[in-house]
């Protein structure tokens, strides 16, 4: 590994990447395209979906590749997501454009960090391009989860503008981009308060970041407000409100005689305190590093408090990225390799759909392969849940052990 | 040496694992018990509701059943119990409960049970109950009509080597133009990255 280059470690990743594309599929990529076939071939209004922002990109994309995926050809994905012909060529063009938002991702966060020291950028081109979490989450089960990373690392790009330069249009365009993550995955709604941590409430770039984001929010919901044929113009609102298939923050809790005391909120109102105490002394960070503390801490009191699905899982590789690099300790980066397996077991709560049948596009036989069979002595689920549970405490650990060295250092 | 000791370590764990697993690669394809009913039709499974079936065994050892299931290309919330005993039994021989967002639309969905030995002519009989399913958030499971039993029979699948070869072997024939375009695109970038 020391003798390959930046470079070749991008270029090893995107081998990795092109090796998986075309052979990994969860049924949940040909729900996705299935929409976009409706929108290209059938002439259905993307407004009238929810996030409608994916939708118009992968139906963007599902264009601009027709002439190596027919329309008849996607027709096939609407009866079944075996018998297709072709199959193969389709997967790998429904993940290119992941891939090419995941390269555009790494060009992002490698400018942030040009200057640090080799070891510190060989550190994070390897967190990069070689990480399981995304590459599983992503490539194999086949998730458009790179449009958010790249978006995520777009806001930090620009808050790192705005920490050199102090000019007020970085904290509109961060905020603007905040937005379009929004119609794209509107579970990033978690991350507001972390913003408004990071600029502070009671100040000028705090207002702005709440003005321009209410502003950009209608902006961008006003086409599917206009067009949409939905009953109500907020649905993913709705589907929080009724703790429905997305809404998992309700899910665990403790109950207290009439009231159910809620952990992922217990926790997050941990963090909120402990910024109350510590906002002053914070200010010497810049913006970008307090938006990926913030950031970074919500989501893994998310990650520990609630049923997520893998996926998830990857929202916090970029704010971690920028934890990581500034972390002198490396703790942060050699116990990211350590939670792994307890993560690939966690996983396997979806089963085999989640594991060995991921790769049916390359043979039927992938989808006889039991995942207990490999995890002997306990039940699945027993394993799953100690998976899980480690998952929890390694969440905990890192939440006390960011907090605790930022205020030490602040 | 520190780190080869580690990796040596991970993959001594991960091979004696599998290897001391009683299902080995060969095992994979074989004596699948697949309903068979051709003019069959799914049916939403609703909370409560329990669908039973029997079969007669047709052969000795079988650790698979392969029920038909139909997700009606959404995801459902829902969970299914499964279990099987043999029809005369008192307790059930295995049950677990599947979440049913890993049943894939008009997919064989494969209950993988303790092998069960000496079930040639034996009855089975198994049972799915839903335990939330919902009108419009359940999972379909496709039955024969009314009065009508599943025909089950035993797919004798080709040795798991042999079936995965004659996939790869059909996909590469069957779209020649991609698999050259991933082949030069795959060969560029290894030349990309061995380049001194």
């Amino acid at each position: 590994m020391k003798k390959l280059t930046t470079k070749k470690i991008f270029l090893l990743g995107i081998l990795i990447r092109l090796l998986i594309m075309p052979f990994f599929a969860h049924d949940d990529i040909f729900a996705e395209h299935r929409r976009a076939e409706r929108i290209v071939c059938q002439g259905v209004n993307p407004l009238s979906y929810s996030s409608w922002g994916v939708r118009l990109l992968e139906s963007g994309f599902t264009t601009l590749f027709t002439p190596f995926v027919s329309c008849d050809n996607l027709a096939q994905i609407q009866k079944s997501n075996t018998d297709i012909d072709n199959l193969n060529r389709m997967l790998f063009f429904f993940k290119l454009p992941y891939l090419l938002f995941e390269v555009g991702y790494w060009w992002l966060m490698y400018r942030l960090f040009q200057n640090k020291n080799q070891e510190k950028k060989k550190i994070l081109v390897l967190f990069l391009a070689l990480n399981p979490v995304i590459i599983y989450s992503v490539y194999m089960f086949g998730r458009f989860e790179s449009y958010n990373l790249f978006l995520s690392a777009l806001i930090l790009f620009l808050l790192s503008r705005y920490d050199k330069s102090l000019q007020k249009k970085f904290i509109f365009l961060s905020t603007f981009v905040l937005a379009i993550i929004l119609i794209i995955r509107f579970s990033y709604l978690l991350l507001i308060p972390a913003f408004i941590m990071s600029f502070g409430v009671a100040t000028f770039p705090g207002a702005l970041f709440i003005l321009s984001f209410i502003v950009s929010f209608l902006v961008l919901k006003l086409p599917s407000m206009l067009f949409a044929t939905q009953s109500t113009i907020f649905p993913e609102a709705a589907g929080i409100a009724s703790g429905a298939h997305q809404n998992y923050v309700y899910h665990a809790g403790v109950s207290s005689a009439q009231h159910t005391i809620y952990i992922f909120f217990l926790l997050f109102s941990v963090i909120f305190v402990w910024w109350l105490q510590n906002e002053s002394k914070l200010n010497k960070f810049s913006a970008q590093t307090k938006l990926a503390l913030f950031s970074a801490a919500t989501l893994l009191s998310f990650y520990a408090t609630t049923y997520f699905h893998p996926q998830y899982f990857t929202w916090i590789m970029p704010f971690f990225a920028v934890l990581m690099v500034n972390d002198k300790t490396k703790f942060l980066w050699k116990s990211f390799w350590y939670l792994l397996p307890f993560y690939f077991i966690y996983i396997l709560s979806w089963g085999n759909a989640a594991a060995f049948a991921l790769a049916s596009p390359i043979s039927v036989v992938f989808n006889h392969i039991e995942p207990s069979w490999f995890l002997p002595i306990l039940e699945l689920d027993k394993w799953v849940n100690i998976a899980r549970t480690f998952l929890t405490g390694f969440c905990l650990y890192w939440i006390y052990f960011l907090l605790k060295n930022y205020e030490k250092n602040s | 040496m520190k780190k080869t000791a580690k990796f040596f370590v991970l993959i001594s764990v991960f091979i004696v694992t599998t290897v001391s697993s009683p299902h080995t690669a060969s095992a994979i394809m074989v004596d699948q018990m697949v309903p068979y009913c051709p003019e069959a039709s799914p049916k939403r499974i609703l909370a409560g509701e329990t669908y039973s079936q029997k079969f007669i065994s047709e052969t000795n050892e079988f650790g698979i059943v392969a029920v038909k299931f139909t997700n009606y290309l959404d995801i459902s919330d829902d969970s299914l119990v499964f279990r099987i005993k043999e029809k005369n039994s008192k307790d059930w021989y295995f049950e677990y409960t599947y979440k049913v967002d890993q049943m894939q639309n008009d997919k064989f969905f494969t209950f993988g049970i303790p092998p069960i030995t000496n079930a040639l002519g034996k009855e089975y009989v198994f049972e799915l109950e839903s335990l939330s399913g919902k009108p419009d958030n359940s999972i379909g499971v496709y039955i024969c009509k009314e009065n009508e039993d599943i025909l089950f029979k035993l797919a004798q699948g080709m040795p798991a080597q042999k079936q995965l070869l004659k996939d790869v072997v059909f996909k590469i024939r069957s779209d020649t133009g991609f698999a050259s375009f991933l082949t030069i695109l795959i060969g560029l970038v290894i030349a990309l990255i061995t380049k001194k």
